[in-house]
């Protein structure tokens, strides 16, 4: 497998190195005709690649324009080569390039505004879950409910910004028809990210509810997640909003700590 | 809605008849139109998912249609390992959704686990033909089926290479027992790229193995014919189409279409087109 090998390692080399390198001696035609040939494939590979990324991305897109994407995903492929034959897997790391990205370091929000958008992505391509009944919460003995360990539907995740992201989110999307203007110093957001149907959602729960939620996320028990809610906001109505996620189907099963 | 007796999934071979590529932007018109077409072939990673709306969808046309499953991105000719992850949500899409037919491509696409995300082409070498031979039969033993491998369109051919394609892939076809996917497209395309005769390859391809024919529109960038996906099948690819119905007899055929996707109706209008010439191969046949 020698000889395979070695020219497939030379032709990913040429196809991922910033100067062409020439592939002429492996080819059939002269040394101009293997520049093209070779250029072909690199054109049909990084297009395959931005093509992904701006899918996976398409607020970014709009926030640079689809010119310096389109610069960006050919740099950020350089930098982290596609590692799946899935395309959907590619772009894991866009926001920790973005953050690193010198020209863009005037849009400071851009990198979370990116990690938002991989978090939608993924929640896209999320198992389904059974919504959670009732019943079985009131099969519970009422004393286990502080330990109760909630499981958060498969689609859901929690993100926390200093810049309004969801609304800069929001405002680039394709359907809206609201205020355009974003003012960037009306703080941070925290932001659940969880799917309807099908359809994928970027909600702003109270600061409360989603300090409850991620300390649910994070595999603490019920009672530590009520206390870490009632210290935000002592005012929250805990039997309420646990309902309200049961129906929304945010949460989607429980087990009873020992 | 069209009544439409609902599929036998688990006895629904894939008919001689014709296909499309499923496509999401076609999703709701075909479950709302059910139109009269064979059956669809789907992109195998687009259904990678663990759960969401691409499966959701297909769930429902796979309850009204044959389904055939096509990998971009096994990347059989590599010479890393096989991906294991891929193989196993290939196989778990297979076992789920009961698909007639499962194909991939006689090409690579990644190596020292960097991935191009293309179908790159081989050397047509001794070594290659060995490798990809045994490749097929892992994945093939590892999916407990047959699958169907398709000829590639190139923009190159390597020094190396001591084997013509359609060799190359006779070859591949015998040593492995998979089946062939014939792309008419991607011999065209290849053989004015390359400056051969289409009809020295399509002869030499193996009749009895071809289980299935892709068609697609194709694309020149003034130097070199680019198979895109991205147009109508042209009147050269339908000449040459007729010529391998009457060398492979009647298989289902798929037209295929992936950028500048125009609207269903004109997908099913190509694919009535092939119909007819399937027809005429048929009465041609019985006569």
């Amino acid at each position: 497998m020698h000889a395979l090998r070695e020219l497939q390692q030379r032709f990913m080399e040429a196809m991922l190195n910033r100067e062409s390198l020439s592939l002429a001696q492996h080819l059939v035609g002269t040394d101009t005709e293997s520049v093209w040939r070779t250029e072909i494939y690199r054109n049909n590979a990084f297009s395959n690649l931005q093509g992904a990324l701006a899918s996976a991305y398409p607020v970014i897109v709009k926030l640079v324009g689809s010119d310096f994407f389109h610069y960006a995903a050919k740099e950020y492929a350089y930098l982290h080569p596609s590692v799946s034959g899935d395309l959907h897997q590619f772009g894991e790391k866009f926001s920790d390039f973005l953050t690193h990205l010198s020209s863009v370091a005037h849009l400071p929000y851009l990198p979370d505004v990116a990690k938002l958008e991989w978090i939608c992505h993924q929640a896209y391509f999320a198992a389904d879950h059974a919504p959670l009944r009732f019943e079985q919460l009131m099969q519970v003995a009422p004393e286990r409910y502080g330990d109760l360990k909630f499981k958060l539907h498969p689609a859901c995740a929690l993100l926390e910004s200093v810049f309004p992201v969801d609304r800069i989110w929001a405002v680039n999307q394709d359907d809206y028809a609201g205020e355009q203007a974003v003012d960037l110093s009306s703080g941070g957001a925290a932001i659940l990210v969880k799917r309807t149907l099908y359809r994928v959602e970027v909600l702003r729960p109270s600061r409360s509810e989603w300090g409850f939620l991620q300390a649910l996320s994070t595999g603490h028990i019920f009672s530590a997640a009520c206390d870490t809610a009632l210290q935000i906001d002592p005012h929250l109505n805990l039997s309420t909003t646990l309902q309200h996620w049961v129906n929304e189907a945010i949460l989607v099963d429980f087990i009873i700590a020992i | 809605m069209i009544a439409r007796p609902l599929c036998d999934r688990a006895a629904s071979p894939i008919p001689a008849n014709t296909g499309i590529g499923l496509r999401a932007k076609h999703y709701k018109d075909i479950l709302s139109s059910l139109p009269d077409v064979g059956w669809f072939e789907a992109h195998s990673e687009n259904y990678f998912a663990d759960g969401g709306q691409a499966l959701y969808y297909l769930e429902q046309i796979r309850s009204n249609y044959p389904l055939s499953l096509h990998g971009v991105g096994l990347s059989l000719g590599s010479t890393d390992p096989l991906n294991m992850t891929h193989l196993r949500k290939l196989k778990s899409l297979v076992q789920r959704f009961e698909p007639g037919l499962v194909s991939e491509h006689l090409s690579w696409g990644s190596v020292s686990e960097r991935y191009l995300n293309d179908l790159l082409p081989l050397p047509y070498t001794e070594e290659a033909l060995s490798h990809v031979a045994h490749r097929i039969e892992q994945v093939q033993d590892f999916l407990g089926r047959q699958m169907l491998i398709e000829n590639v369109s190139s923009y190159l051919q390597f020094e190396q290479s001591t084997l013509p394609e359609w060799e190359f892939l006779a070859e591949i076809a015998a040593r492995s027992g998979c089946g062939i996917l014939l792309d008419v497209n991607n011999i065209y395309v290849s053989a004015v790229n390359h400056q051969f005769d289409p009809l020295v390859y399509l002869h030499a391809v193996p009749a009895e193995a071809v289980q299935e024919i892709h068609l697609a529109g194709f694309d020149s960038n003034g130097e070199c014919l680019i198979d895109t996906h991205g147009k109508p099948v042209c009147e050269d690819v339908w000449t040459l189409y007729r010529q391998a119905l009457a060398h492979v007899g009647n298989v289902p055929t798929l037209i295929e279409w992936d950028t500048d996707i125009p609207e269903l109706a004109v997908l099913l209008q190509e694919a009535r087109k092939a119909q007819a010439m399937l027809q005429e191969t048929r009465h041609a046949r019985v006569a």
